[in-house]
């Protein structure tokens, strides 16, 4: 009977659907509704709400008491949300892994719309469980003051882990208990800074002071997973392109051993913001040209193998628009283009460098986020896309990929902390663990490795050809 | 729309899956793709519905090229899976509902497409069933009604009779030459050679990623009758007498009994030899009342053609 019902309501909300919407999201919301675990977490969440409300009400108010209500919920109520969430994104997988997904492919559906409709599917049932969820929290919060800024930003925070991580650990493999409980382990660490952000912080608009150095980490990988998901060509899925290996071997020429050698030889040590200005600078300057360039280059040297009249990236597509049939002025512009960003970028890093961290002066600072951002996403969906390219194994371009997006975190997370270790070269992970000597081994042993497989692929490549 | 491949080639590692194959489709035909297990079918076929950049060559339909203009050419195209790999928690309508969505169809031009297609694949009745409820042999047709919802000019369909029990085979049979009737150009990849036998007008045969033969089966037949000349005699009796009296006649390779009366009689040295061996075969004086001479079929020349080998 139960079942009955909850398949009747189901069908319902199916029937309803708008034709407007797009079809991916229309696809997600169905399989979502007839998901078990969706009901049972909703049911859950709302029940522990009432019974929290009630003791709380009837309990004496003080802070320790209603914040050790509110951590209670909290865990219980994420893990409640991340369910549906990680159930969502395993029909992803499953899709991805039983070639649904190519299915999808022979259609007219563009690879951004997919994306983007799955991306809405993930907002409908986020904000679903969010509405939902709330009531309680909010009720608790509000008992002291609270602003809408603090309330957007750790929505924003939780949007982007959930979806991050759910997505995240679904792309990287096909065996689903071991990605469950890498998701969850993953989803506890997160989570257990969400939850302490959340009741100690309080006041969010204080200017980020209650965000620590590795919850910039965590937040900001997972938001550049995504937008690089969304700039990214086709996801993770490597592109097979055989002919044009030498820009791609230059690009990681450039992105690896360069910036490596330099900051090892000329600096003896990581380059760090003290050692960003003066000639660290004009470094950090060049490097970023060289990285750029040749990821422009390798980019449209991949679109013009496939020979694509309308590339899929948006940013790609207008260079075509604009510079017509010339591929030279497509590589120029391009460049010119990346450049451009990359100056935005060094001028962020100058500023900081120059004044040092100053909240006050964020606003100021803060212009600069978006055109960075943008910057700095497509000209690393460049390099993932590069890498992917070269290395055809997935499970290696998904490792490269997440290097790549650690570049971006460390651009972030210097010009929101001022204190990160910035182009740290390849992990700023391995930065808030090891120190300068130590960093440079795990690096320099990880570069031998990568250069050793480069060296094995481009002989099998040459074989082949 | 006919479909010219032209000089396609893929690799896969050191393993070459096509090595240059070039083929023709007219428009309105049948056309069996045949060949033995890692001959390359799959491969091509996925090449064909832009599932897979070709390392060389090209897809013509009509005049687009599925390699510069996918999205136009996949508007043109229908391509069906050996099975069909979906989520089961969601209905029959619901499927056909997104691929129509995904097709760009709205409002009433969806619904009625998804009514048509439902109807043609005598899913009328299964609408509200969810997949995983389905067999798979009505999966087949989920699969075969989603491929024209968009009303697709070519079809490919790798495997459809994979798994399909004997009537399924029939309808999906029928299904088959009704869209051939409506002018669509069906391209076949096929196991079961005899499912080719009665429906298709072509063959392209490949073996080690590449073509070994292909055109018309009249002319694939006539080719390989030459090798593989045959009559079959039905007379008023038979017995081991009369068998071993045709076995014995000079031009005859081997007579055997096919049926209760009727005797399959292989010429030695093919057509050239067919009216001398039928003015033998008479001068014995036994009660023949029918003679036959069938054509080769699918079977045959695929047999004839390949060697059996594998990449």
């Amino acid at each position: 009977m139960a079942h009955f019902k909850l398949s009747s309501f189901a069908d319902t909300i199916s029937h309803s659907l708008a034709d407007s919407l797009n079809p991916v999201l229309v696809k997600d919301i169905r399989e979502s509704l007839r998901s078990r675990s969706l009901y049972y977490c909703t049911v859950l969440v709302i029940f522990l709400q009432v019974l929290l409300f009630v003791l709380n009400h009837w309990s004496v108010r003080d802070n320790d008491s209603v914040n050790t209500i509110l951590r209670f919920y909290l865990m219980i109520y994420l893990f409640c949300a991340y369910v549906p969430i990680l159930s969502l994104s395993q029909n992803w997988r499953k899709e991805r892994c039983s070639d649904a997904l190519a299915l999808e492919h022979t259609t007219p559906l563009t690879p951004w719309q997919i994306i983007s409709g799955r991306i809405q599917a993930f907002g409908v049932l986020w904000f679903t469980l969010l509405v939902v969820g709330m009531p309680l929290p909010a009720y608790l919060i509000c008992q002291e003051p609270v602003t809408v800024f603090s309330i957007i930003n750790s929505l924003f925070m939780f949007t982007a882990i959930f979806f991050g991580i759910s997505f995240f650990v679904n792309t990287g493999g096909k065996r689903t208990e071991l990605l469950n409980i890498l998701s969850v382990f993953i989803f506890l660490i997160a989570g257990s800074h969400i939850i302490n952000a959340f009741v100690s912080g309080r006041n969010f608009a204080r200017a980020y002071q209650w965000i620590s150095e590795p919850l910039i980490v965590i937040y900001f990988s997972v938001l550049c997973i995504l937008l690089a998901i969304l700039y990214g060509a086709g996801g993770f899925k490597p592109i097979r392109s055989n002919r044009y290996w030498i820009p791609h071997f230059a690009l990681f020429l450039a992105f690896l051993s360069v910036p490596f050698a330099l900051s090892f030889f000329v600096f003896h040590s990581v380059i760090t913001v003290e050692t960003a200005s003066g000639w660290g600078g004009v470094f950090l300057t060049i490097y970023g040209v060289i990285v750029v360039s040749f990821a422009t280059l390798a980019n449209v040297r991949i679109t013009e193998r496939c020979r694509l009249d309308r590339p899929k990236n948006p940013l790609l597509r207008i260079i075509y628009w604009l510079c017509g049939p010339s591929a030279v002025a497509r590589y120029s512009f391009g460049m010119l283009l990346m450049l451009a960003g990359c100056a935005i970028v060094c001028y962020g890093q100058g500023v900081i460098t120059e004044n040092g961290l100053n909240y006050d002066k964020f606003n100021d600072r803060g212009l600069l986020f978006l055109p960075s951002l943008v910057m700095c996403a497509w000209c690393y969906s460049c390099l993932t896309r590069g890498i992917c390219s070269i290395f055809r194994q997935k499970s290696l371009s998904v490792l490269f990929s997440i290097i790549a997006f650690t570049q971006v975190i460390n651009v972030f997370s210097s010009i929101v902390d001022g204190d990160a270790k910035i182009f740290s070269l390849f992990s700023p992970f391995a930065s808030l663990f090891f120190d300068a000597y130590e960093l440079i081994i795990w690096q320099g042993s990880f570069s031998l490795i990568m250069s050793l497989w480069l060296i094995y692929t481009l002989r099998h490549e040459s074989r082949r050809q | 729309m006919n479909i010219e491949v032209c000089e396609l080639s893929k690799s896969f590692g050191d393993t070459k899956a096509l090595d240059r194959i070039s083929f023709f489709l007219p428009e309105g035909a049948i056309v069996g793709f045949v060949g033995p297990n890692g001959a390359g079918k799959t491969t091509a076929i996925r090449i064909m519905a832009g599932l897979e950049q070709p390392d060389s060559g090209k897809v013509m339909l009509g005049n687009l090229n599925m390699i510069e203009y996918p999205d136009q050419v996949r508007a043109q195209i229908g391509f069906m899976p050996d099975s069909m790999p979906d989520s089961d928690v969601i209905r029959v309508w619901e499927y056909l509902d997104f691929y129509a969505r995904a097709f760009g169809l709205r409002g009433q031009a969806k619904s009625s497409a998804i009514s048509r297609v439902a109807e043609f694949t005598n899913l009328a009745s299964l609408p509200d069933k969810m997949l995983s409820e389905l067999s798979k042999g009505m999966k087949q047709q989920v699969s075969l009604a989603r491929v024209l919802l968009h009303d697709p000019k070519i079809l490919l369909l790798d495997e459809p009779a994979a798994g399909l029990d004997p009537r399924a085979r029939i309808e999906l049979r029928a299904c088959l030459v009704k869209l051939a009737q409506e002018g669509k150009t069906i391209f076949i990849s096929s196991h079961v050679l005899s499912d080719l036998d009665d429906i298709a007008t072509g063959a392209v045969i490949i073996e080690k990623g590449k073509i070994v033969s292909h055109g018309k089966l009249t002319d694939l037949s006539a080719s390989a009758a030459g090798e593989f000349c045959r009559i079959v005699l039905s007379l008023l009796e038979l017995n081991e007498q009369i068998l071993e009296q045709i076995n014995g006649l000079e031009l005859v390779e081997s007579a055997i009994k096919s049926s209760n009366k009727q005797i399959m009689v292989k010429i030695k040295g093919g057509t050239a030899n067919y009216h001398s061996a039928m003015v033998q075969i008479f001068m014995t004086g036994l009660p023949i009342i029918r003679t036959e001479r069938p054509d080769a079929g699918i079977e045959e020349i695929f047999l004839k053609s390949t060697k059996g080998e594998v990449n």
